[in-house]
């Protein structure tokens, strides 16, 4: 029983010597563990979060939109034996007027002033509800009052038929809609800068709309435990006559699709992460224990010869595992929930999420024990079980050659030194790599590692960056955008060519649709456009140009929408859209990033909606950049208009939105570069103090220091250029496989790395080397040459 | 300490003999006193300095063997060649003359896991004398080897003490050694306790232990 505190004393003393490298693996498994915890605790907590805000305020189950409905068939939806509760509502788009340089578009969506809904209820966070017989008043939603600054008591002045109509600020309220405020699910980028959402009296908006007892929008929370898809068909059966425009279900709601697009990603993050770090974590643990078995061999035959059993040795050097797996797992849970913690504060403070849940997750935490350790333990027990076989007389002998590993003549230094003569500064690095080829290829997998997390982290911001330059220059040819809620006709768009500033003005029919092929089908956007109108450019996967694609009875789709019908090129599709429905044949598939707008003739289009004249409710506008903010002004006061939009400003709104998409990639990269770091270290230093005697040996011959930190850094740098072809291989394929887990029907990221990317990637990830071979080059310096050249290792 | 002089140190141990040599080496610095090697005072110099005076003077052999064990013997021999010519300087046999000196010629790539450790002692021995140094150092250079291997080292040793001229200094505990020096020193708990001098030093092969 004595025996054991002193192996355990000897523990402790091992650490102590080689604390850098403990330190090193103990961080190593703490970066592992934290990880895990910090993206998996973030996205539970995100997630309980929502689902917290839903369940408070009766987050619909689906929407239905019609064009106008009397308020009476919301009861025939409530006596649907699914339907637990429903509301009706009046909701229409509109222009704000802000200031005289600063308009916005503005939803205003109805409200029972005797209660709150039942269903898509709101927070008040400052001031009050409504009370009953009141006028002239709005809710505003929080993200808009917070970015202007609006609190109760301020005006707002929405843009009725094109003049302006106060609304006195009664309340800011949070609304489970709008947690993410996404005007629809075309809106891809959101903004808080450009998008009022104003909850007022219903009779107000009656009024606004110059209806009595009508609806537009079905709100339906359905009974727990029933299908909602029998809750949406008896709804859609009972709106049908009532010009069914769309049904929408939570997971499509824009808000909540955005949100769970965010955390899709974080739970990704949050598996990928930690088991490519604990991965690193096992090999270093590997090579450190490897060494330290062999280095102490001399040891391990002294405590058997003084009978300490196969299984005491064995457990000691496990036990260099356990602790370094303890530590690292103690304080990675504890960062790791902390991490967490900040992680959802940020997110929640960031998008204004109402209500904040944290909380500890136990069952992760013992996942993410038995991760640690189980990597750990792994990486522990062969060296272990090498200690344990040592036979005590040929482990104590002090004979050098023992000691001696075997040298070779690797074929990549016998091709190079016939090409030119390899002095002993190139060949001495060489043959190091390949004297333990064991530890080279497992510090090569470390560095292949930090470089596959390193670029795929840096190809979201390539990727991002793509695209957005993509849409905005390349697809999206226009500068200005309005959208209007009645029709358009030929004389006012030649009014609005005629001025100042506009440079041209082409328009489009735009329908709300369902695209449908064998019962598979898709809701999105419509355009009808003439074939020779240049506002969309189009990113034709077949060999043909959009202009022949737009032939009469023609579609072109997006090729996720394409796929997701399983459609082919000259397939017949069904369109339907509140109006009619028509066959199309698919003549060709355009790449969009943002939405999936689908494009047909205009005269198809004049057709689906039986309009015999030319009528429109889009146009697209370039202009001369100083008049933007005045014609935006004037588009606002056209009646009808629902929304304008300047595409510089959806740039700018895109990028703020990315801020903290950009931190969390920044996190990560940072990451990726310390587990570069220590894995460099390690190995380092484990060759260093395994070449102790004959570094000492060369230098007591007389080679200088300057050379031998020379030999170091070659080794290391030919390494590295050896492991970046395939961590270069491996995360361009990372890359692609993250984004198409990124990928939507509403979002289509193509994986795409800039060439620069690639060499500032590895640029980095060798200046991290070097960075982590300073510690090993000052060991060499202050090596006592006296001992260690007596030192046998 | 004369010019091709052969001398033994012998000691007990901790006496001081490898901290002596590892001074005269410059391998050591001295808490206090001087080291004067060639007539120039070592003690005082910088890291630079005295790499570059080992370099060039300083010709060691070490117990155990400290070959470099990715390079073979030929190699191991121009690695120290590649640094005596980095000054300029042009040492007068190659590493086959070098090898061939020691009675290695056969085994010139082989690597130092394929040689005998009396092999490798002499792999070591041709190493130390590439640079042409005048002062050859030695750490009991047959501690790790057999009797009689032990023996065909000293002998290569005494011949290149006899031929080429070069002051030896060897260190070791075997009493028996001193022999075959010129001057035997007995060293005790740091200080020189006594002198001897062999009118008729010893052959190797004389020698039994």
């Amino acid at each position: 029983m004595r025996v054991v505190p002193k192996l355990f004393l000897k523990n402790w003393r091992d650490i102590k010597a080689l604390k850098a490298q403990f330190i090193a693996l103990i961080f190593i498994v703490v970066l592992g563990t934290m990880s895990f915890i910090a993206a998996i605790s973030a996205y539970q907590n995100l997630f309980s979060s929502y689902n917290h805000v839903y369940e408070r305020l009766h987050f619909a189950d689906f929407t239905a939109k019609v064009q106008m409905a009397p308020s009476q068939v919301v009861q025939k939806v409530r006596d649907l034996g699914e339907v637990e509760v429903a509301e009706g509502r009046l909701v229409m788009d509109t222009g704000l007027y802000i200031s005289e340089k600063n308009q916005a578009t503005t939803r205003l969506i109805g409200m029972p002033v005797d209660r709150h809904p039942r269903v898509n209820d709101v927070l008040i966070e400052k001031g009050r509800y409504f009370k009953p017989g009141e006028r002239d008043v709005c809710l505003v939603e929080k993200h808009f009052a917070e970015y202007h600054e609006k609190k109760p008591g301020d005006y707002l002045q929405p843009i009725i038929k094109g003049k302006k109509r106060g609304l006195k600020i009664i309340g800011v309220a949070a609304s489970p809609e709008y947690l993410i405020p996404s005007r629809s699910k075309e809106d891809i980028v959101p903004s808080a800068c450009r998008f009022a959402v104003l909850f007022v009296p219903q009779n107000e908006i009656e009024e606004l709309l110059g209806t009595s007892d009508s609806i537009n929008e079905v709100c339906v929370l359905v009974k727990k435990g029933t299908d909602p898809r029998v809750a949406i068909e008896g709804t859609e059966e009972i709106l049908e006559p009532h010009g069914l425009i769309e049904t929408l279900k939570k997971e499509n709601q824009p808000s909540n699709a955005a949100l769970e697009m965010d955390l899709e990603g974080y739970r990704e993050i949050g598996w990928m992460m930690p088991a490519l770090i604990l991965i690193i974590a096992s090999l270093s643990l590997y090579i450190a224990l490897s060494r330290l078995v062999q280095a102490q061999r001399g040891e391990i035959g002294l405590a058997k010869a003084l009978s300490y059993s196969n299984r005491q040795v064995f457990l000691h050097y496990l036990i260099f595992s356990i602790i370094i797996a303890t530590i690292g797992t103690t304080l990675g849970l504890i960062l790791g929930q902390w991490t967490g913690g900040e992680i959802t504060r940020a997110y929640a403070a960031e998008l204004g999420i109402p209500l904040v849940k944290t909380r500890l997750y136990p069952g992760y935490m013992l996942e993410a024990t038995f991760m640690s350790f189980f990597f750990c333990l792994i990486a522990a027990i062969v060296p272990a079980r090498a200690s344990a076989k040592m036979k005590p007389a040929i482990a104590m002998r002090t004979d050098p050659s023992l000691g001696i590993q075997k040298g070779s003549v690797s074929i990549p230094e016998r091709i190079l030194s016939k090409l030119l003569p390899l002095p002993f500064a190139v060949k001495i690095p060489f043959r190091n790599i390949f004297r333990t080829r064991r530890r080279s290829l497992y510090t090569a997998l470390g560095i292949i590692f930090a470089l596959v997390l390193t670029l795929a982290t840096w190809s979201m911001f390539d990727a991002m960056d793509y695209m957005l330059k993509c849409q905005a220059e390349k697809i999206e040819r226009w500068d200005m955008m309005a959208a209007f809620s009645q029709p358009l006709f030929r004389e006012r768009i030649k009014e609005i060519g005629g001025w100042d500033g506009v440079r041209r003005v082409e328009s489009a029919l735009i329908l709300p649709t369902k695209i449908t092929n064998h019962g598979k089908s898709s809701e999105t956007m419509l355009i009808a456009m003439k074939p020779e109108a240049s506002f969309h450019g189009f990113r034709i996967m077949q060999k043909r140009e959009a202009k022949e694609a737009l032939e009469e009875r023609g579609i072109i789709l997006t090729p996720f929408i394409a796929r997701k019908l399983e459609l082919e090129v000259c397939d017949e599709v069904k369109v339907e859209t509140p109006w009619g429905d028509k066959k199309f044949t698919l003549q060709a598939t355009s790449e969009e990033f943002l939405g999936a707008p689908t494009f047909i003739h205009y005269k198809d289009g004049l057709k689906l909606v039986n309009s015999p004249t030319e009528v429109v409710n889009a146009i697209y506008l370039r202009v001369d950049p100083e008049r933007a903010e005045k014609i935006r002004k004037d588009l606002f006061e056209i009646p009808g208009v629902s929304s304008v939009d300047i595409k510089k400003n959806i740039v700018a709104d895109w990028k703020e939105l990315m801020g903290l998409f950009y931190l969390f990639m920044g996190i990560i990269l940072l990451f990726a570069f310390a587990m570069a770091f220590i894995v460099v270290f390690n190995t380092l230093t484990t060759n260093i103090l395994e070449r102790e005697r004959e570094i000492a040996t060369m230098r007591t011959l007389g080679e200088n220091r300057r050379r031998l930190t020379f030999m170091i850094t070659l080794e290391n740098l030919l390494l590295g250029i050896m492991a970046l072809p395939m961590g270069i291989l491996l995360g361009f394929l990372t890359a692609s496989g993250m984004m198409k887990s990124f990928q939507s029907e509403m979002f289509y990221m193509k994986a795409f790395i800039y060439p620069r990317s690639y060499i500032i990637v590895s640029g980095i990830i060798l200046g991290i080397m070097l960075l982590s071979e300073i510690p090993a080059i000052r060991r060499v310096n202050r090596l006592d040459l006296a001992r260690a050249t007596k030192v046998l290792e | 300490m004369e010019r091709s002089e052969f001398i033994v140190v012998l000691g007990p141990s901790g006496s001081g003999k490898t901290t002596l040599l590892n001074l005269i080496g410059g391998i050591d610095s001295p808490t206090e006193g001087k080291i004067i090697v060639d007539g120039v005072d070592i003690s005082g110099f910088e890291e630079e300095k005295l790499t570059r005076f080992r370099r060039e003077k300083i010709g060691f052999i070490f117990q155990f063997l400290n070959l470099i064990p990715t390079l073979t013997a030929r190699e191991n021999v121009e690695f120290a060649l590649e640094l005596a010519t980095r000054d300029g300087a042009k040492p007068g046999r190659d590493a086959r003359e070098l090898l061939a000196m020691v009675g290695l010629k056969e085994r010139l790539d082989h690597f130092p896991y394929q040689l005998s450790g009396g092999e490798q002692q002499r792999v070591a021995i041709a190493r130390a004398l590439a640079k042409n140094p005048p002062l050859m150092l030695c750490d009991e250079p047959t501690g790790e080897l057999d009797f009689r291997t032990g023996k065909t080292i000293l002998k290569v040793m005494r011949e290149l003490n006899r031929n080429e001229g070069k002051t030896f200094i060897l260190v070791s505990h075997n009493a028996v050694i001193g022999k075959i020096a010129g001057r035997v020193l007995h060293l005790h708990d740091g200080k020189i306790v006594k002198e001897e001098r062999n009118e008729v030093p010893l052959d190797p092969e004389e020698i039994e232990w």
